[in-house]
């Protein structure tokens, strides 16, 4: 038995998301799949009661059962349902399926057949489509709501997040995770577009950024779209549902580092297998991953020459057509091109406009400025921060003219300034000055107040 | 706005060549019902009914299946001669070819709304050879610029060659390189259509490759593959094939062509049926004009301004040269701020006679501070010359505001000198060598 929240995601992700012309099966890592029909698409998973009309031979039947598999590769959806009285299990294609729906809830509009009411699932599921009908009702911002209370958007559109600058910096899970969170306003099955232009950065940072992008895709279509994704920010890419690069997109080398030396060891074990696990659970080969780590791992891919279908080697194989995209010296990054003859992106695309086509939106929408604004907002406060702090920690060493009190007077205010800044830009101070710096200076700073009280008081006296 | 003309035996040639070698034009289009507008055409003589007409005489170098608007006169089809709007990059990138000239540039062009748009480059990162270490050893010399402190600024490159890109996207646009040494190549490649002149080169790419660094094979390869990872990007944007990026970046790489026709088949090898562009491991690969045409590279070799419209199959043309003004005036009023300010900085180092040139050298540096808040490009070119940055001028300025308090302090013989700081022992002030 499934929980009514999971029924409702269903339903609601049906009725959301539009027909994308991709493949059939869009995104297989997450537990609710798009399987593309022959007109249209369904989301869904295994243990989804649904009703089907599918082409059997010159024929068109209709059964109701439940989705026992989801083949990605192949398309092919399997269901169990009672066909002539007897049991049976039924494989059927997806390009022979005319329509499919979840039978979840209410019947979509226009439809004259009632749904079935399937069992053990509550009579208050949510409607399978259309759920963003306006009930009358608008919240505190003034947004219309749906029968779910979720906000209804105008038309189907995106959440655009700017994640720009080094990892761990202005690049971090918190705005990630507060972007999905404001996506939930409108239900699940939003389409969040990361824009990724990072250099990488911290190592820490990337288990949190992973684990917040996999909560995330647990209910939202997560997006990668590459300007420049280095180290750390490549990582982030490849836990995304999707990759989509710009023209002049670059992602790859990610190797950890210290300084100007590589990290090895238990560390570097850890990096490697546990992300290279979460890489391949997003069906993405482990070797590729591994060539973006270190040097030695080579990566080639083939392509099939009937399909087209390409194939990721760990070896240079002499196969005709090979392409080798990391040798044994070599460290892999891809670029826009090669990522997307290589499969390993699902598109290229300069503008909105285009990358709305690929995400199979009509127009690039935002449905919400909030992801924009967080971002830039905190993104110029950091580097505000970051170059106000290095004056001042310069300033700390001038000689003032006024003697022993002046200099630590200067230096008190200097050091209230850069608390000042942990208050309103906590991240950029700690990873300026540490973890435990802030603590430091209000130790030092209790120093050189009461020093400055006993000058005074001496002079006083 | 000023317009040009070919003799008119040019003209007359060229309506006779278009006669025979044009298109099938449509049904509908022989004759078009309107006159071509007289400004446009000042120095027509033709009259209004049979204005000058594409296709031209030429498609010479044309190439198939190019990304973006096609350039060439048979592609646009216009009735009358073409405005042709100058964007120059010249001189240093990031520094002369700085993102504020084309802020301004790309306002121009939006107004002026030209027919084709030619960026002219000629930059060579100040270099006077190819070798790349004389060429870093040059960079010593006065107001020369490391190259790899020019090639750091790439990802800068990267976002203004994007820019350009997207917001010209609704104009033909042709690159023409009357030179491109070092990091400049980028932007060289960056545009599908490529003219060079007869000297011009494309080389020194490799100057990316050395951003790289560090202390084991493994952070070498990374460094090395996220360099040339973002330069090979920028020449993505221009449609240029893997094989071909890979060679201009990278040292180690090969780079031979097959060529059939019109198309060329780059190899990351030295098998090519045609051409062995660079069989070294030593340095990356580089083009002359003759090697660059001869492989399909660059879409044809033009003398001049006038000589690439021809190409291009333009007889006529009519030059706006708004852009080349715009970014003349902006370079020429930061450049002549910049000679100045090195006057200026001369005389803050000279010897000090006593404490009122403390005065003179902060008003100086005020002077400066200024300055590098008004000009970005005033600020870089101290920045990549002399390492002098702006919060080092802020920081210069207060140490010399406490030095003359603490002399006025002196003088009048008041008790705490400047001198008895919190013992922390900071960098050497801003006195100069002359005490």
């Amino acid at each position: 038995m499934r929980p009514l929240a999971a029924l409702t995601l269903v339903a609601a992700i049906a009725a959301s998301v539009p027909a994308l012309e991709q493949g059939a099966f869009a995104q297989s890592g997450a537990k609710q799949q798009q399987v593309k029909l022959q007109k249209g698409t369904w989301w869904g998973a295994v243990g989804d009661r649904v009703e089907i009309t599918f082409k059997d031979s010159l024929s068109t039947k209709t059964l109701t059962g439940t989705v026992t598999k989801i083949d990605a590769d192949k398309g092919v959806v399997t269901v169990d349902a009672e066909v002539d009285g007897k049991q049976v299990t039924r494989p059927l294609f997806a390009s022979s399926i005319v329509s499919m729906k979840t039978v979840g809830g209410a019947t979509p509009a226009g439809s004259a057949k009632p749904a079935a009411q399937p069992a053990g699932k509550s009579g208050s599921a949510a409607p399978a489509a259309p759920a963003a009908k306006p009930t009358g009702k608008v919240d505190a911002q003034g947004y219309q709501l749906d029968a779910n209370g979720f906000r209804i958007a105008p038309q189907k559109g995106v959440f655009r997040l700017p994640w720009k600058g080094g990892v761990g910096q202005t690049a971090r899970a918190e705005e990630i995770e507060a972007l999905a969170k404001e996506a939930d306003k409108w239900g699940p099955g939003q389409i969040i577009v990361i824009e990724i232009d990072s250099p990488g950065g911290l190592v820490t940072e990337i288990f949190e950024i992973v684990d917040v992008i996999a909560k995330t895709r647990e209910r939202h279509r997560v997006v990668a779209w590459i300007r420049e994704a280095i180290s750390a920010a490549a990582v982030t890419s490849m836990q995304c549902d999707e990759i989509y690069f710009r023209s002049m997109g670059a992602l790859g080398a990610a190797m950890m580092i210290r300084g100007r030396d590589s990290v090895y060891g238990e560390p570097l074990d850890a990096f490697r297998t546990e992300l290279g696990a979460i890489i391949e659970k997003n069906g993405r080969p482990r070797m590729v991953f591994e060539a973006m780590v270190l040097a030695k791992p080579v990566l080639t891919y083939t392509k099939d020459p009937v399909t087209g279908k390409p194939t990721f080697h760990d070896k240079v194989t002499g196969l005709p057509g090979e392409v080798i995209l990391s040798d044994e010296k070599d460290n892999l990054t891809f670029n826009a091109s090669n990522a997307l003859d290589s499969g390993f992106s699902k598109g290229t695309a300069d503008t909105d406009e285009e990358l709305a086509k690929l995400l199979g939106l009509k127009e690039w929408y935002e449905v919400s400025d909030y992801g924009v604004k967080m971002a830039t907002n905190f993104q110029k406060l950091y580097e505000e921060c970051e170059k106000d702090l290095q004056l001042q920690q310069q300033r700390l060493n001038i000689d003032r003219a006024g003697g022993a009190e002046e200099q630590i007077a200067v230096q008190i205010q200097i050091m209230e300034k850069i608390l000042a800044w942990h208050k309103r830009c906590k991240p950029c101070i700690e990873a300026n000055l540490g973890p435990n710096a802030v603590e430091q200076i209000q130790k030092e700073l209790k120093e050189l107040r009461k020093r400055l009280g006993e000058m005074r008081q001496a002079q006083g006296g | 706005m000023k317009t040009l003309l070919f003799a008119a035996t040019l003209t007359a040639c060229a309506s006779a060549f278009a006669q025979s070698d044009a298109p099938a034009t449509p049904t509908g289009q022989d004759a078009p019902a309107e006159a071509a507008p007289a400004e446009a055409t000042p120095a027509t003589t033709a009259p209004a009914a049979e204005p000058v007409k594409a296709p031209p005489p030429f498609t010479l170098g044309r190439s198939v299946d190019k990304p973006g608007k096609s350039p060439f006169a048979t592609d646009m089809q216009l009735d009358r001669p073409p405005n042709v709007y100058v964007i120059p990059m010249e001189g240093y990138m990031g520094v002369d070819i700085h993102p504020i000239v084309y802020d301004k540039i790309l306002k121009d062009v939006k107004e002026k709304k030209p027919d084709l748009i030619v960026f002219r480059l000629a930059s060579s990162d100040g270099r006077g050879t190819e070798k790349y270490m004389e060429a870093v050893n040059e960079a010593q010399k006065e107001d020369k610029i490391d190259p790899r402190r020019l090639a750091s600024g790439i990802t800068d490159y990267r976002d203004l060659a994007a820019k350009l890109r997207t917001e010209l996207a609704s104009f033909p646009t042709v690159m023409y390189v009357q030179d491109s040494r070092g990091v400049s190549c980028v932007y060289a490649l960056a545009w599908p259509y490529m003219f060079m002149s007869p000297d011009a080169r494309i080389a020194g790419l490799d100057i990316v490759a050395a951003l790289g660094g560090g202390n084991d094979a493994d952070i070498k390869a990374k460094m090395f593959s996220a360099w040339t990872g973002i330069a090979k990007g920028i020449l993505e944007l221009g449609g240029r094939p893997q094989e071909l990026c890979d060679a201009l970046v990278r040292p180690d790489r090969k780079l031979s062509a097959d060529i059939d026709g019109r198309s060329t088949k780059w190899r990351a090898d030295t098998l090519g049926s045609w051409y062995v562009i660079d069989s070294t491991d030593e340095v990356s690969a580089r083009f002359s004009s003759k090697i660059a045409e001869d492989t399909g590279l660059a879409d044809g070799v033009a003398v001049d301004m006038a000589d690439l419209m021809y190409l291009l199959g333009y007889p006529e043309y009519t030059l706006v040269d708004s852009g080349e003004k715009i970014f003349r005036d902006t370079n020429a009023a930061w450049r002549k701020r910049y000679r100045e300010s090195k006057k200026w900085m001369e005389d803050y180092q000279e010897p000090m006679d006593d404490e009122r040139d403390l005065a003179k050298r902060k008003q100086i540096l005020e002077k400066m501070l200024a300055n590098f808040k008004q000009s970005p490009q005033f600020a870089r070119m101290w920045e990549w010359t002399r390492g002098l940055s702006e919060d080092q001028l802020k920081l210069l300025i207060e140490q010399l505001t406490e030095q003359i308090r603490a002399y006025q302090k002196q003088k009048q013989g008041t008790s705490g000198g400047g001198r008895s700081g919190g013992g922390r022992g900071g960098p050497a002030g801003p006195m100069g060598p002359g005490r």
